[in-house]
């Protein structure tokens, strides 16, 4: 092995840098500067290593900086450079290069946290000085709950992700296969993330032979956790490199140019998919949900819809989806407390929700000093707080470990394997019965269709290059919400010039994307220790949620939720900054150390309506490395939502103020695409004019096609998604058993 | 592909065989069917303890040797076994039980080992927590624990860096032609052929060993193990007690590791088990039972791992009657510890001829046929 490079600055350079770094980022009182806690360092041998790529510019960008003092940069009293700082965020120093997505300030900025705040691993952090100066004691096994009290002192060194023990015992990597071998599988899945494992298991367990495509490698899902950086958001690293490949452009409005979308989280394209990095929120959908344009219509009258919105009802109703939701939460194994829907005043639960045959198989999480201030607030301003239900064990499931709530946990794989994921939960028990085949590497470029206009199978790129034919009796897609459109849009046949399943034109419309709209507190002078505890880990309120509160006499329709979340990790919480804050200088540096372990969020998730403008398509100037259009995103909210935004930030903020908030922030409305909570694309529905696929995910136009996943969705209430993602696909598999046995299942009309 | 030896079952003994092998510059070759220490073997299982005191005698002089390498392994294979060596402390918890102490703390003194006899008060300065039963111990200071899957994933690694190759992912069969085992059939059907081939495969070894013909008094179960959730410190050493079903230690983690020889439940496909409810509760309660203090915690994780287990005890290694097959199996839930020197002793037996250490754990020594057909048909009380 040759060893990692330390260094790829010039001497000259690296001394721009060191100066630029400890001006940005200045020693203290009770902190060391930058360089000396080895950003420099850090970030030089990056640049020699993983961010090779962005070494031109950085050379640029020390060049312009040290240009514009006559001595030099580091010769310049420290009003010059902080001066020179400034014109450099605001893009005014000459010589700067152009990025058209994003400015190099971002990029240093990004990169000076990371050398501040990650791992030592990666050789900054030196001797864990970042994270000391805050207080984070970095990569921990777990902790006790009282470490979770409000003000309780957390006393342990930090440590290094290497330092972890390995107390739990924990299943390996899934067995895959180079190729599926003779014969053709009943089912071909392409895309082994969460619908991918989850429809396999429960097709090899009715006796049907399944192979899964997925494009990217085989894993546990614990070859990163804990590390802050190589977890999607930062570096999106190994987990994701498919999707890095082929980020969607965004634009608001038909007719402007589409920019790379800034996806807040990223997305993991490698075995287990999403099913790995997500927060394991899973929540079910409220009965309303279903039918919320008729409901909307039947309670406010028909002129409440918004101008322009698709808003429609789906093709089922919960009822129809309630077994489902079982199977779900059986096989993931579901955290929580069953809602008290006759006397929502003693409900630990959420009142709101949709019945259910059974409790859930395990306590909540439980609650932390913060979520227990958020719960009396929001108690005491006539709110039904109640712990989110979460597929993280509390206690030993089905031979997996119970959360020790270590908080690397939404974007990370869990170390102990509490939170659920494909490979930990149905991977296993169906690869046992021998009918399971999975290929990795193995990345579809297009459904293959027949004369008859048929799906029989797919064409896909390994990863040495070569294409490749897989036949399927019946092929799924189950690809996440862009691939799924992309897909059907660039496979076309001789009957289907406009791609699959897009006879209608309706392939690609009707995408919705959540925004979050947070507000956030701060609380001077109380430690909140939130870097403890899953994200998951949540006290929240729905009594702001859909049409639980009356909408008469309000402006907007639909509602959000709000909710306290725990995981706050430095790298990304020091960028995290209210308006008046700069993101350099002593300024940056004394409210980073004072508020790190002191700033809650209040999140909001607001319902987001669908409309005739927003929509997935082909960007006709962006490729991937293959050369193939990346999607474009066409997506703005609507006036509602604006409405509807502000209502829930004001609630939010009196919450907030009530916990004991000694300052508040609202984030835009408007963030983009976000990457986790995508859905719309190949909208379910019974009538072909207005959707591309029936409530089993069949598509319309294309025999022998089904597409699962967020994509289907009719509209985005205020939950998050993939329990409902999970529902609808197990729901399917009984649909693709009876089409491989040639009956017909009619989808049940609400 | 050939090799001088072809080592079957990357647990910790085969992984140790090889490294040993490899170190001394024999051509070696590893085989699994799955991984180093995976699911549902025993070192995936194990509870990871280094106790030298109580063994049996001919075991004494390996364990004793042992725990001198436990103490540098880490910086030998150059990985992080999570070795802690906080000692081992045998219990007695009535006067009944102090005989059974004396008798342990004479015989492994007079093997060499450093052990020590504590009365009740010296007891509380060790463990602090420790019950008011607690009345007596038999202390080894120098015992304690590290990763069995580290360990054998680490052993593993330093073989291939001593040159030996290593197939994961593929079950080996052996390969029987004119009388003698040439070599492994691999999964992929390919042949590989192997001057001597090392039978690592531990409860897989039952079935293996039924095809063969070689008929031993050997049976596989599976053992289950306790975990809680993270607990401040409070359990340097690693417990057994005379009385209990028991044995316990407070991971790195600060979880509270709970075994035993507590039989889970078997499950297709053998060799394969899940732990049984009853026992899970009496396991833990008899934790309690030495440790109070863990009567407010919860349980985290349970598993169960797969275990060869002899009649009398010890293991099986050595030639097995059938030319150019060697055994090295039926570990009985204490063949961690002595992994390191198990692996050197069976290298230079292979290679520099008979080892007279391992002597008594030849698979010819005489064991009566009718009590093992009684232990092979001993049913799981559940
Ligand atoms: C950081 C994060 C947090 C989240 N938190 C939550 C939460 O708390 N609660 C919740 O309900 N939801 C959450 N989500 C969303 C949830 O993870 C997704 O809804 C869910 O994973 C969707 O499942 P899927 O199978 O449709 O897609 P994925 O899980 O994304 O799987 C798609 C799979 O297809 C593969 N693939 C893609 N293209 C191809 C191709 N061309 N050929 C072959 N294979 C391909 C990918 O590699 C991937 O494995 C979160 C998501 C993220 C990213
Ligand atoms: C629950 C439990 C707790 C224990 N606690 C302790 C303790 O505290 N201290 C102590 O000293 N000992 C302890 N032990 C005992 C110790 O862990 C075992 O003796 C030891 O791990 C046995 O290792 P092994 O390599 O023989 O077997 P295994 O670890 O079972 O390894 C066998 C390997 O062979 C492979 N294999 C099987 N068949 C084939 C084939 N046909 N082809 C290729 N590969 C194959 C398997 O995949 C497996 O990896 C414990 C055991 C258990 C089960
Ligand atoms: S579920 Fe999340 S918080 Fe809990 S142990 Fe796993 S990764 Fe950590």
């Amino acid at each position: 092995m040759t060893k990692d490079m330390q260094r790829a600055l010039a001497p000259a350079e690296r001394a721009v840098l060191e100066a630029l770094f400890d001006t940005m980022f200045p020693g203290g009182e009770n902190n060391p500067g930058a360089v000396e806690i080895g950003a420099a360092d850090y970030l030089d041998k990056a640049l020699a290593n993983v961010y090779a790529h962005h070494l031109i510019e950085y050379r640029d960008v020390l060049a312009a900086i040290d240009a514009a003092s006559p001595d030099g940069f580091v010769r310049a009293s420290a009003e010059t450079r902080l001066d020179i700082i400034a014109r450099f965020e605001r893009g005014e120093l000459a010589g700067l290069p152009e990025n058209r997505d994003r400015t190099s300030f971002d990029l240093i900025w990004r990169h000076l946290r990371e050398g501040l705040f990650s791992d030592p691993v990666h050789g900054g952090n030196r001797d864990f000085a970042g994270w000391r100066a805050v207080g984070f004691p970095g990569a921990q096994f777990g902790y006790r709950a009282e470490e979770q009290a409000l003000n309780h002192k957390v006393e342990r060194a930090p440590q290094s992700v290497i330092d972890l023990p390995e107390s739990a015992r924990l299943l390996g990597t899934p067995a895959v296969h180079e190729s599926a071998g003779e014969g053709e599988p009943d089912v071909l899945i392409v895309g082994g993330g969460a619908v991918g494992g989850f429809l396999a298991h429960k097709l090899v367990r009715q006796g049907l032979n399944v192979v899964i495509l997925e494009a990217g490698p085989a894993r546990t899902g614990r070859e990163r956790s804990m590390d802050e950086i190589l977890a999607t958001a930062f570096r999106n690293e190994g987990g994701a490199v498919k999707f890095n490949d082929e980020v969607p452009t965004w634009r608001t409005r038909p007719g402007e140019r589409a920019r790379r979308a800034v996806m807040s989280q990223g997305l993991e394209t490698a075995l287990g998919g999403n099913s790995i990095a997500w927060g394991a929120v899973a929540m079910r959908f409220y009965e309303e949900d279903f039918r919320i344009r008729s409901a909307t219509i039947a309670r406010y009258g028909e002129d409440r819809i918004p101008v322009g919105s698709t808003m429609a009802d789906w093709p089922m109703s919960y009822d129809n989806l309630a077994p489902y939701y079982d199977e779900a939460e059986d096989l993931l194994g579901v955290s929580g407390h069953a809602g008290n829907r006759a006397d929502p005043a003693r409900s630990r639960g959420n009142p709101f929700e949709a019945p259910r045959s059974r409790p859930y198989a395990m306590p909540a999480l439980h609650t932390s000093g913060l979520g227990q201030l958020f719960a009396d607030a929001a108690k005491a301003e006539g709110y039904h707080p109640f712990p989110l239900p979460a597929a993280i064990n509390t206690t030993p499931y089905r031979g997996r470990h119970a959360c020790t709530y270590c908080s690397f946990c939404s974007r990370f794989g869990c170390h102990v394997d509490a939170k659920a994921s494909a490979q930990n939960t149905v991977l296993p028990a169906a690869l046992e019965t021998g009918r399971l085949k999975i290929v990795t590497g193995a990345r579809v470029m297009d459904i293959v269709t027949d004369d008859s206009g048929r799906a029989v199978g797919v064409r896909y790129r390994t990863s040495n290059g070569d294409m490749k034919f897989q036949g399927g009796g019946t092929v799924v897609v189950a690809t996440y919400a862009f691939e799924n459109t992309r897909l059907l849009l660039l496979s076309k046949d001789r009957r289907h010039g406009r791609g699959l399943g897009n006879e209608t034109g309706q392939v690609g419309l009707h995408y919705m994307t959540r925004q979050q709209p947070s507000v956030y507190a701060f609380f001077e002078g109380l430690a909140l220790n939130r870097f403890i505890g899953p994200t998951a880990q949540a006290m929240a309120i729905a009594d702001l949620t859909g049409d639980h509160f009356d909408h008469t006499d309000l402006d907007f329709i639909r509602g959000g939720r709000i909710a306290a979340f725990n995981q706050y990790l430095p790298v990304e919480a020091s960028g995290i900054l209210p308006p008046d804050v700069p993101r350099f200088g002593k300024a940056w540096r004394d409210f980073f150390l004072k508020s790190y372990n002191s700033t809650s969020m209040l999140f909001i998730d607001p319902e987001i309506l669908p409309y005739e403008n927003n929509r997935l398509d082909l960007d006709p100037d962006v490729t991937d490395s293959l050369g193939r259009p990346v999607v474009r995103i066409t997506f703005d909210i609507g006036d509602n939502e604006r409405k509807l935004m502000q209502f829930l930030q004001d609630r939010a903020e009196r919450i907030a103020k009530r916990m004991g908030a000694t300052r508040t922030w609202r984030r835009q409305f408007l963030t983009g695409p976000i990457s986790t909570h995508d859905v719309g694309g190949t909208r379910m529905g019974h009538d072909p004019e207005t959707s591309v696929v029936d409530g089993f995910g069949r598509v319309h136009d294309t025999p022998g096609l089904v597409v699962l996943g967020g994509s289907n969705f009719v509209s985005l209430p205020a939950v998050n998604p993939a329990l409902t993602i999970l529902a609808l696909a197990l729901r399917a598999g009984d649909g693709v058993v009876s089409q491989g046995a040639g009956q017909q299942v009619e989808a049940v009309p609400a | 592909m050939s090799a001088d030896v072809i080592v079957v079952g990357a647990g910790i003994i085969g992984s140790s065989i090889a490294y040993h092998l490899a170190r001394a510059g024999a051509s070696t070759l590893l085989v699994d069917r799955s991984a180093p220490a995976a699911a549902p073997g025993a070192t995936w299982a194990s509870a990871g303890g280094l106790r030298s005191q109580g063994r049996y005698g001919p075991e004494r002089p390996i364990s004793l040797a042992a725990s001198i390498r436990w103490q540098t392994l880490s910086q030998e294979l150059d990985a992080n076994l999570e070795v802690a060596l906080g000692g081992h402390l045998h219990v007695a918890e009535s006067e009944a039980e102090f005989p059974i102490i004396e008798e342990r703390v004479a015989a492994d003194r007079s093997a060499g080992i450093a052990i020590e006899s504590l009365k009740a008060d010296e007891l509380r300065k060790i463990v602090p927590g420790i019950a008011p039963s607690a009345l007596m111990g038999a202390y080894t200071p120098g015992d304690g624990q590290a990763h069995p899957g580290r360990t054998a994933r680490a052993f593993a690694a330093a073989a291939v860096r001593h040159g030996a190759r290593a197939i994961y992912d593929s079950h080996a069969l052996p390969l029987c032609e004119g009388g003698r085992v040439t070599g492994i059939l691999t999964a992929s059907g390919e042949k590989l052929s192997g001057g001597t081939v090392v039978l690592a495969t531990g409860a897989w070894s039952i079935a293996l060993l039924k095809d063969l013909g070689i008929d031993l008094p050997i049976r596989w179960r599976g053992l289950q193990m306790l975990l809680s959730e993270i607990a401040p410190a409070m359990l340097a050493p690693t417990v057994t007690a005379v009385g209990r079903n028991l044995s316990l230690k407070q991971s790195p983690s600060g979880q509270l590791m709970v075994g035993g020889r507590w039989f889970a439940r078997p499950q297709a496909p053998e060799p394969h088990a899940e732990p049984i409810d009853a026992h899970v509760a009496r396991q833990w309660s008899s934790a309690v039972g030495i440790l109070p203090a863990m009567a407010h915690l919860r349980l985290a994780q349970s598993w169960a791992g797969a275990e060869a287990q002899s009649l009398d005890g010890s293991p099986f290694i050595g030639p097995s009657g059938l030319p150019g097959l060697y055994l090295a199996t039926g570990f009985s839930n204490h063949g961690f510890q002595i992994s390191p020197e198990i692996g050197r002793l069976v290298a230079s037996d292979l290679l520099s001829g008979p080892e007279p250490l391992l002597k008594a754990f030849r698979p010819d020594r005489p064991l009566s046929a009718e009590r093992a057909a009684a232990f092979k048909a001993e049913t799981i009380l559940l």
